[in-house]
């Protein structure tokens, strides 16, 4: 005898779940917004007149057809069809050819009722004499009784039967029916790959496991996107980046983890197709938090932790390298005896501490050192090892990382506490552990104390004290930098950035929004696309006014990178503003005033959108029979016009540009000019001066900046200082040997005086400890002389202040990431710009 | 470690020293250039300038001075032009110029010679007020304007008889 259950079990194998491309949630949306704009009327009634025929009635006439009758009112009736032309009436197995007479009505306005009423009252008036009225509307009646109430007030009123077919009919008839037509005429995706829709299935399969409205749309909007695999063949990282989004999505709920497990797996194919590694890691971490919910799920995780360790060290993002350890503890438990597990954990550290210390900065200095220790802790624990070595080794690590304010000290401290109930015997756990608490309340306090500076710079801005706002804002700027504020830490430099500009030190300027895309990029996890986009578009706005405009290009280059990799739709203005407008207009001066960069400018033009620039090829870099060919079609006044811009820009014979800044960035010598405002002269003009080529271009850039920021945090003491001058030219060399790394010496020229400033090549190294020196060492002396030229007064103080010992706390003040020197060298898309002077893409 | 502070009083005995010493020390070579029309346009022209008298007499006097370097082949050796200065400036000090001086000439004294004269005491001026000049070549239009600014140089004078038209 069967029982309940089985009796629901066989209820379900009656009505098999039906599968669509798309959900009933989203065809619903699509029929309830079908509106006047997008000729929804005429859509409406085809899909109307349609379903009618195939569901309702199989002698349907459309009212616009001359059988018909014309318009009374009604907008399809049932008629006899003697002649039938139309396909569609023999397309499908018809229902039954209605006898009585039926007008229908369509309606898509949201006052359904008015418009039902307007029509019937038009049908009887018309004396169409209608044995039934049928409304048809694209609303959803709720409840069902308005609906019913409604068609009796009508036969009521009108002694006509009426029906109402709303929303819920269409919508059931579409989605379990004629889903063609929905496809047809409301653009839905045909079910046509058989792999597509087994995971549709899945997605549809889904109860509603607690998953939010807003979420279930998200995971729908995302479910559409990812249908299409074409639009990522270029960028997997998309397709990788919104398959998590929809495991993230129902990997919360216990209902939806299965499910959330496989879109996930929907991604794991494409790993070996990723450029940007940090998607891949990010997408294995989800799936790994996903799988370590299941039972056996340490297994499977094991089985794809040699690729996220892969990826981990070959993306270099050293703030990504706890994911590794993350990963080797928490199986620990469960796989401690296997034998394949422990030779991971044991290569993976070997691996670690084999890693080039060199190469690294500080922060990811410490990055490594945390990583080892947190995979060290286990080892100490499991093998019963000396506690108090391990816990001092801890010690030398806080103590070595508590400078450095980005470093997150979270999971140092956390091991810590978790390990206190067994460890707090050993001798030097608590003073330790009293350490780690210190230097993390300080990391917390700091947050507060760099919100109160911040209004204080603001409020120092406001009063039109801009250096010192940019002093005080710096300071809050160390103490945001920190992956848990990191958008704090962005947006202060860019207001640092903005208060730079303001003053005219423009590569002050672009090495604030240099730590900000440091710290955005370097930190994945915590990045902001929005301000990164920004930070981009105010490097190219600060490269066009230097006059770099192939700079600046690249720099747009690099903010539609960003847009398209972070799915932002690129800022509508900007893309008028510097591509539709600026470029054509750049170009026809450039044409005759500097071709080379002309060309490199056009080249660089085309990766960006090749529809830019086919006026200007056709105008100006056609020959003179393509040209007559390409005017053949404008009338006389448009071909005289045409020709006419074409011999002005052919001749250089163009107007000036307003704030057009003339620079050759493919000139043999190259400078960085700035203004600074000085007692007696009123104003110091200082241009670094040299040779084109990367390394230089980077070195100028960083001296140029370096000093600017002196100036500003310098102020107070510059007011003080005579100065004899007010041109100041510093001549950068490298040189292949010499008895010093840096000489700075003092010259006088035929073409006046000048400083000159020669590196020698092998100190200018790769090695970002070596670079921060070489920052260091260049500014003491190349300031220290400067000043030494430029004023009168005593030098005894002078030389006080800036002799490199005694620089290096104002050094390490106003440089909160690195040195730009550094940054310049590090900083994905920034180091692929300076210097460069070909047309390849920034990434 | 910046310069000496400005102090009107100290700066006023300063030029009354200057009108009360250099008149003395070169009278006849004022004689001749205040009867020289050719001079006069000079003077018209650093009266655009706002020259005092002072400027001028000082602007002269280094002028004789420097002639006279000159004159004595001086100024190819700095350790003989710098003995030769004090001891010329010495004997102008204590006697004064005399009828047998060789008699600068007039065309010596032009508008910019002047200019040039005024700038190197100038420098002097400033040293004085604890300036350090390095081995680099100055423009001497912005010292003057670092005396302009600091010690209000052109623009203070004391009560005197006119020396100039």
């Amino acid at each position: 005898m069967a029982g309940i259950d089985d009796l629901d079990s066989v209820s379900d194998q009656k009505t098999p779940r039906i599968y669509r491309p798309i959900s009933r949630r989203y065809l619903r949306y699509l029929i309830e917004n079908l509106n006047d704009d997008d000729s929804g009327p005429s859509i409406f009634a085809e899909l109307a007149e349609r379903l009618i025929h195939r569901r309702k009635c199989a002698n349907i006439v459309p009212a616009t057809q001359p059988s018909a009758g014309g318009d009374y009112g009604q907008d399809g009736r049932t008629q006899k069809v003697l002649l039938d032309s139309d396909g569609r009436f023999r397309l499908y197995e018809a229902p039954p050819v209605i006898e009585e007479r039926w007008i229908f009505a369509f309606g898509i306005k949201p006052d359904w009722r008015s418009k039902l009423h307007a029509d019937a009252v038009k049908i009887v008036l018309n004396d169409l004499r209608p044995d039934r009225i049928i409304f048809v509307t694209n609303q959803f009646i709720n409840p069902e009784h308005l609906k019913i109430d409604y068609e009796r007030s009508i036969e009521e009123e009108l002694k006509v039967p009426c029906e109402i077919l709303d929303g819920t009919w269409l919508l059931s008839q579409l989605y379990e029916n004629d889903y063609q037509l929905a496809v047809e005429l409301l653009h839905c995706p045909p079910e046509q790959d058989p792999e597509l829709m087994k995971m549709f299935e899945r997605i549809f399969g889904l109860k509603e496991e607690g998953i939010s409205e807003e979420e279930a749309l998200e995971v729908e909007n995302l479910k559409a996107r990812v249908q299409y695999r074409n639009r990522y063949t270029e960028m997997p990282e998309y397709l990788v980046r919104d398959l998590r989004n929809i495991g993230d999505i129902l990997s919360q709920y216990d209902g939806t983890l299965d499910e959330a497990i496989k879109w996930y797996e929907e991604a794991l194919p494409e790993l070996d197709k990723l450029r940007l590694l940090t998607e891949g890691i990010e997408l294995l971490y989800a799936y790994f938090v996903a799988l370590f919910k299941l039972p056996d799920g340490a297994t499977k995780i094991f089985g794809w932790l040699p690729k996220l360790i892969d990826l981990v060290f070959r993306a270099e993002h050293r703030s990504l390298y706890v994911y590794i350890s993350v990963w080797l503890q928490y199986l620990y438990p469960t796989l401690q005896d296997e034998e394949e597990y422990r030779k991971r954990y044991y290569n993976t550290l070997d691996q670690f501490k084999s890693l080039d210390r060199e190469s690294m900065s500080r922060l990811s200095l410490a990055y490594l050192d945390e990583v080892i220790l947190l995979l060290e802790f286990v080892l100490v624990h499991r093998d019963n090892l000396d506690r108090n070595v391990y816990l001092n080794r801890v010690r030398s690590f806080l103590e070595a990382v508590a400078p450095i304010t980005p470093f997150p000290l979270k999971r140092i401290v956390g091991m810590l506490a978790v390990v206190a109930p067994t460890w707090n015997a050993e001798s030097d756990f608590e003073d330790i552990f009293e350490l780690a608490l210190d230097l993390i309340s300080k990391q917390t306090g700091s947050f507060q104390k760099a919100t109160t500076l911040k209004e204080r710079a603001i409020a120092h801005e406001k009063a039109g004290q801009l250096e010192e706002a940019i002093v005080i804002n710096t300071r809050a700027k160390r103490l945001w930098l920190n992956e848990t504020t990191s958008r704090g830490f962005m947006l202060v430099t860019f207001v640092l950035a903005t208060w730079y500009k303001r003053l005219g030190y423009l590569q002050a300027a672009e090495y604030e929004l240099y730590e900000g895309i440091y710290m955005a990029i370097s930190q994945p996890k915590y990045s902001h696309p929005d301000l990164l986009a920004g930070m981009f578009i105010e490097l190219t706005s600060l490269a066009f006014m230097q006059g770099r405009v192939l700079r600046a290009y690249k720099w747009l280059d690099a903010y539609f990178v960003i847009c398209k990799l972070h799915q932002l739709e690129p800022d509508s203005e900007i893309v008028d503003k510097y591509l539709f407008h600026n470029l054509p207009t750049i170009l026809m001066r450039l044409y005759s005033s500097n071709r080379p960069l002309h060309d490199k400018l056009v080249k660089l033009g085309e990766t960006f959108n090749t529809n830019v620039l086919i006026d200007h090829k056709a105008l100006f870099l056609s020959n003179e029979a393509e040209f007559k060919i390409w005017i053949d079609d404008l009338s006389q006044e448009g071909r005289n016009v045409a020709q006419e811009l074409r011999n002005k820009v052919h001749l250089g014979d163009m107007e000036p540009l307003e704030d057009w800044i003339v620079y050759d960035e493919l000139g043999s010598q190259q400078y960085i000019q700035w203004i600074i405002p000085v007692p007696i002269q009123e104003k110091l003009e200082v241009q670094i001066v040299y040779s084109r080529g990367k390394k230089l271009d980077l070195i100028a850039a960083s001296l140029a900046s370096m000093l600017q920021i002196l100036i500003v945090f310098a102020k107070d003491k510059l007011d003080q200082l005579t100065f004899a001058d007010d041109t100041m030219k510093i001549v950068l060399e490298i040189a292949d040997g010499g008895s010093n790394d840096i000489e700075v010496i003092q010259n006088n020229t035929k073409d006046g005086f000048q400083i000159n400033v020669r590196l020698v090549n092998k100190f200018v190294s790769d090695s970002p400890d070596e670079l921060a020196e070489l920052s260091k060492s260049l500014l003491a002396h190349v300031s220290l002389e400067m000043l030494d030229a430029l004023i009168i007064d005593d030098r005894e103080e002078l030389v006080k202040i800036f002799t490199p010992e005694q620089f290096g706390a104002v050094f390490d003040r106003i440089f909160a990431v690195a040195p730009p020197l550094v940054l310049l060298n590090i900083t994905p898309f920034v180091k692929t710009i300076f210097g460069e002077y070909d047309v390849t893409r920034t990434v | 470690m910046s310069l000496e502070q400005f102090n009107e009083e100290r700066e006023l005995e300063a030029i009354k020293r200057r009108y009360d010493l250099i008149p003395r020390s070169i009278s006849y070579t004022l004689v001749r250039l205040r009867e020289s029309t050719e001079f006069a346009d000079v003077v018209k022209r650093l009266r655009v300038d706002k020259w005092k008298d002072w400027h001028i007499l000082l602007a002269i006097h280094n002028g004789f001075l420097n002639w006279h370097i000159k004159l004595n082949g001086a100024d190819k050796d700095a350790e003989k032009a710098n003995a030769f200065t004090e001891m010329l400036v010495k004997r102008l000090w204590e006697v004064g110029e005399t009828a047998e001086d060789l008699p600068v000439s007039i065309e010596y004294f032009s508008y910019d010679s002047m200019n040039n004269w005024l700038n190197i005491g100038i420098m002097h001026y400033l040293q004085q007020k604890g300036a350090e000049f390095g081995s680099r070549g100055y423009d001497l239009n912005k010292t003057r304007k670092i005396a302009e600014q600091k010690f209000k140089y052109l623009a203070l004078d004391i009560e005197h008889s006119p020396l100039f038209e």
